[in-house]
């Protein structure tokens, strides 16, 4: 029917519409925040949160994991600023039908089995050293440092306005089959090797 | 086809027609639109539900990771859903996180999400949509939609207007077809209302209605053809007993006026016969016994005898009015040439000194056949019949012409010799319908003075005689009224001319029974006179007992002479008491036509002679001659 043609038609005006629209917020990045305001949250508090919605937006490949029952592991490498802010985030969550753990590393080389790693502000000065440590690992680095993409960290929390962002190095996730989902990357910042 | 009438049956069938197709149609409508708009609704909620679900999967990201103006850009997008009021949506917490449109005040949203999914409320479509990056993932927030329904609105106009369409454009195909179709019924019926008109107003059931098609209507018509025979059947049945019940009617009622005009005609006969025999007798007798009578006596009572001839051959014209037919006829040889000589010296008065009062000259000839030529014939009849040929004659020339009476004897033919009797007037003659309906009981040219009667009898009396009827006019021609008579074969003998002045016989000795006691007197006197010796008695009973008492003393009489009409006992009874008591009695009726006119017809018994009033001497001597001469009665 004609009618439903149309509407069919409009429907995908309206993806046709969101694409646009997610360019174009790409582009301008954020320009105003909400006028809501958002109640004072501690800035580690957010990134915690963060952390754990890092696990629903990205891919990790099947050898990441030992079984299919193996827990999805974030961890906190260096000084851990979360407290326990972050068991508080994860607690009795799961994604993908996988448990979330939390694990705590010393040194680059106590870092075991893990999807999600917080590269604390302590290892500033080595972090050239442990990124090159964890090459080609299928691990999501994040990290708060401002040098953290340029260095090949994979996501950087950058703060705003008192908003936190995140600009993430999309080539460096890909180098290790590491899928970020395009939603994740619309709110963000994408690094640009070239221009930072 | 008279449009008007039509119009009414025409037009209810059109409306009939595209009122159904109406109905039809706008049903139809009604339904398709009420199903559309239902699977609107539900595909409404399923496109919100298809939009909410994109938007909330788009707005995932920007929720888990606290983007505001990334939200507001992802429901910004949502401006190209125009029917999308409003749109929000909430933190995980709940509370407000961005809105569409931008500028919208805490108030157009609802202060906290609802219970997931879509709903209708106050005509706009509503919806709250999970806000999660999987299924079963951790929820992020949720999505708030709300739709106006201007959408099925616009549907609902656009269909209006469809509709509108749709049934204006079969509105009119249906117009045109039934415009056609409908013929098909409104034709016999129409057919049917025509034949119907024609019959009531005209009274013309000849007509009938034409058949269209072999269905009901057809039926219809063949039945009311049918009908229409039967009334029309009946129609003629009814008038023809109608005319034959007028007909009768008239007869009855002409027959009633002569039976009136004859009761009064007889009445008036009697009384003037009454009142003139004694003057009859008396003059009768002086000019007979007087012999020494001045010449200037004789002279007058010669006048007074005939105008009182006059009078009775008048009185005696009545009679043909009342006088009832005799039903067997009696033939017998009369000289025809007499009789015409006879009719029209009784007709005298109406072609003769009437017509003179009145200034007018009828002349009557009578041309009169050589041959002597004789007839079979009743007289009576025949002598009517002339008279009243005559009467029509004097009634055509009344303004003055000639009358000829004619008799020929026209031989050859097929029919032999037959005897002409023409009756010829120089009167206006007629033209061809009054020629060929004169002989019609009731035609009549004379209004109310005729009775339609005079030429039915005429022509009732040459049937019966066998004899035919010749009418030859033309109008300004006169006429010729012609009677052929078939002629006898062979010679017929007259019957033996009565011989005048008979002698009286020898002394009878008679009783006369009479109510009148002048006729009482002259007539005694007259028999008297004769040598007779006379009784008299007044009235029936007297005369009976007068008889009986002479037959008792020894003295009877040889003849009764009696009256007819007499109060109480009249002739006919004294007649019968008479002959009761003695049968070789002879009894002579003497009869003015009293009110027993019936009489005539029949055959008494009891009479051996009947004479009519004014009695005649003559004729009284001639009767007495037959009565045997007086015995001499037992002595005591």
């Amino acid at each position: 029917m004609a009618f439903l043609g149309a509407i069919t038609f409009r429907r995908r005006a309206v993806w046709a519409g969101l694409v646009l629209w997610a360019g174009l917020a790409l582009a301008v990045a954020p320009v105003s925040s909400g006028a809501v305001p958002a109640a004072p949250t501690p800035e580690y508090q957010i990134k915690a949160v963060f952390l754990f919605n890092f696990a629903q937006f990205v891919d990790w490949p099947a050898a990441a994991f030992a079984d299919a029952q193996a827990p999805l592991v974030i961890g906190v490498l260096g000084e851990d600023p979360f407290g326990a802010l972050l068991d508080d985030a994860v607690r009795d969550e799961k994604v993908g039908g996988r448990p979330l753990q939390v694990q705590r590393f010393r040194r680059v080389d106590d870092v075991g089995p893990c999807h999600i790693l917080f590269i604390s502000d302590s290892e500033a000065g080595q972090l050239e050293k442990i990124l090159a440590r964890l090459k080609g690992r299928s691990l999501l680095t994040v990290g708060d440092t401002e040098a953290f993409n340029r260095e090949g960290g994979m996501v950087r929390f950058v703060t705003e306005n008192k908003k936190i962002r995140l600009r993430i190095n999309v080539e460096a996730a890909k180098t290790v089959d590491l899928v970020i989902s395009s939603k994740l990357l619309r709110p963000t910042m994408i690094f640009n090797p070239g221009k930072d | 086809m008279r449009v008007q009438r039509a119009r009414p049956i025409q037009q209810r069938l059109m409306q009939i027609i595209l009122g159904t197709s109406m109905v039809v149609l706008v049903l139809t409508c009604v339904a398709f639109v009420s199903y559309d708009l239902l699977t609107f609704r539900r595909n409404s909620v399923r496109e919100l539900t298809v939009l909410g679900e994109i938007i909330a999967t788009n707005s995932t990201a920007a929720l888990a990771f606290d983007n505001q103006s990334d939200a507001t850009e992802i429901l910004a997008a949502l401006r190209a859903e125009r029917h999308i009021v409003s749109a929000c949506l909430y933190d995980k917490e709940g509370r407000l996180f961005s809105r569409y449109p931008a500028a919208a005040p805490d108030e157009a949203f609802p202060p906290a999400p609802q219970a997931d999914g879509y709903r209708f409320v106050e005509g706009q479509l509503i919806g709250f949509t999970p806000v999660a990056q999987d299924k079963g993932s951790q929820r992020l927030g949720t999505l708030y939609l709300r739709s106006d329904m201007e959408a099925i609105y616009e549907r609902l106009r656009l269909y209006g207007g469809i509709a509108l369409l749709v049934i204006t454009a079969a509105s009119f195909v249906a117009y045109v077809l039934s415009r056609k179709l409908q013929h098909q019924i409104s034709r016999p019926i129409l057919a049917l209302a025509e034949t119907a008109r024609a019959v009531s107003d005209r009274q013309d059931y000849s007509v009938r209605a034409q058949k269209v098609s072999e269905d009901e209507l057809g039926l219809l018509t063949d039945a009311f053809n049918h009908m229409l025979g039967q009334i029309q059947e009946q129609n003629m049945a009814l008038k023809l007993a109608y005319d034959d019940l007028r007909q009768t009617q008239q007869l009855i009622m002409q027959q009633e006026r002569l039976r009136a005009v004859g009761q009064m005609a007889s009445g008036i006969a009697h009384d003037i016969n009454n009142a003139i025999s004694p003057a009859s007798l008396y003059a009768e007798s002086l000019l007979e016994r007087e012999p020494n009578l001045s010449p200037r006596s004789r002279e007058y009572l010669t006048m007074i005898q005939r105008s009182l001839d006059d009078v009775a051959q008048t009185v005696s014209r009545l009679r043909e009015f009342y006088r009832q037919r005799e039903p067997l006829l009696t033939m017998a040889p009369v000289m025809m040439n007499r009789l015409l000589q006879e009719v029209a010296e009784l007709t005298r008065a109406r072609w003769g000194d009437l017509s003179h009062q009145r200034g007018v000259t009828i002349e009557m000839n009578l041309d009169l056949a050589p041959e002597q030529p004789v007839i079979l014939c009743a007289e009576s009849e025949v002598r009517e019949a002339l008279i009243n040929l005559i009467f029509n004659a004097v009634d055509a020339v009344a303004m003055g012409g000639t009358i000829t009476g004619r008799t020929r004897v026209v031989s050859g033919g097929p029919a032999g010799a037959r005897l002409a009797v023409e009756i010829v007037d120089t009167g206006p003659g007629m033209d061809e319908q009054t020629k060929r309906r004169c002989l019609e009981p009731f035609f009549t040219t004379k209004g109310e003075r005729g009775t339609g009667l005079g030429l039915a009898m005429v022509y009732g009396m040459v049937q019966r005689h066998n004899a035919a009827i010749e009418i030859d006019s033309a109008p300004g021609q006169g006429t010729t009224m012609r009677l052929l008579f078939p002629l006898p074969a062979g010679e017929v003998a007259l019957p033996a001319a009565a011989e005048v002045g008979p002698q009286p016989k020898s002394s009878l000795r008679l009783l006369v029974v009479d109510d009148d006691p002048a006729l009482l007197r002259s007539l005694s006197q007259a028999l008297m006179d004769d040598g007779h010796e006379v009784t008299t008695a007044d009235g029936g009973q007297a005369g009976i007992e007068a008889f009986l008492s002479a037959r008792i003393t020894g003295r009877p009489f040889d003849a009764v002479i009696t009256d007819q009409g007499m109060p109480k006992v009249d002739g006919r009874q004294v007649a019968a008491a008479v002959k009761g008591a003695s049968p070789a009695t002879p009894v002579i009726l003497l009869t003015g036509w009293g009110q027993n006119f019936s009489l005539e017809g029949e055959v008494s018994p009891h009479f051996d002679q009947v004479l009519d009033k004014p009695p005649k001497l003559r004729d009284l001597r001639e009767a007495l001659a037959a009565v045997p001469p007086a015995e001499p009665g037992p002595t005591p």
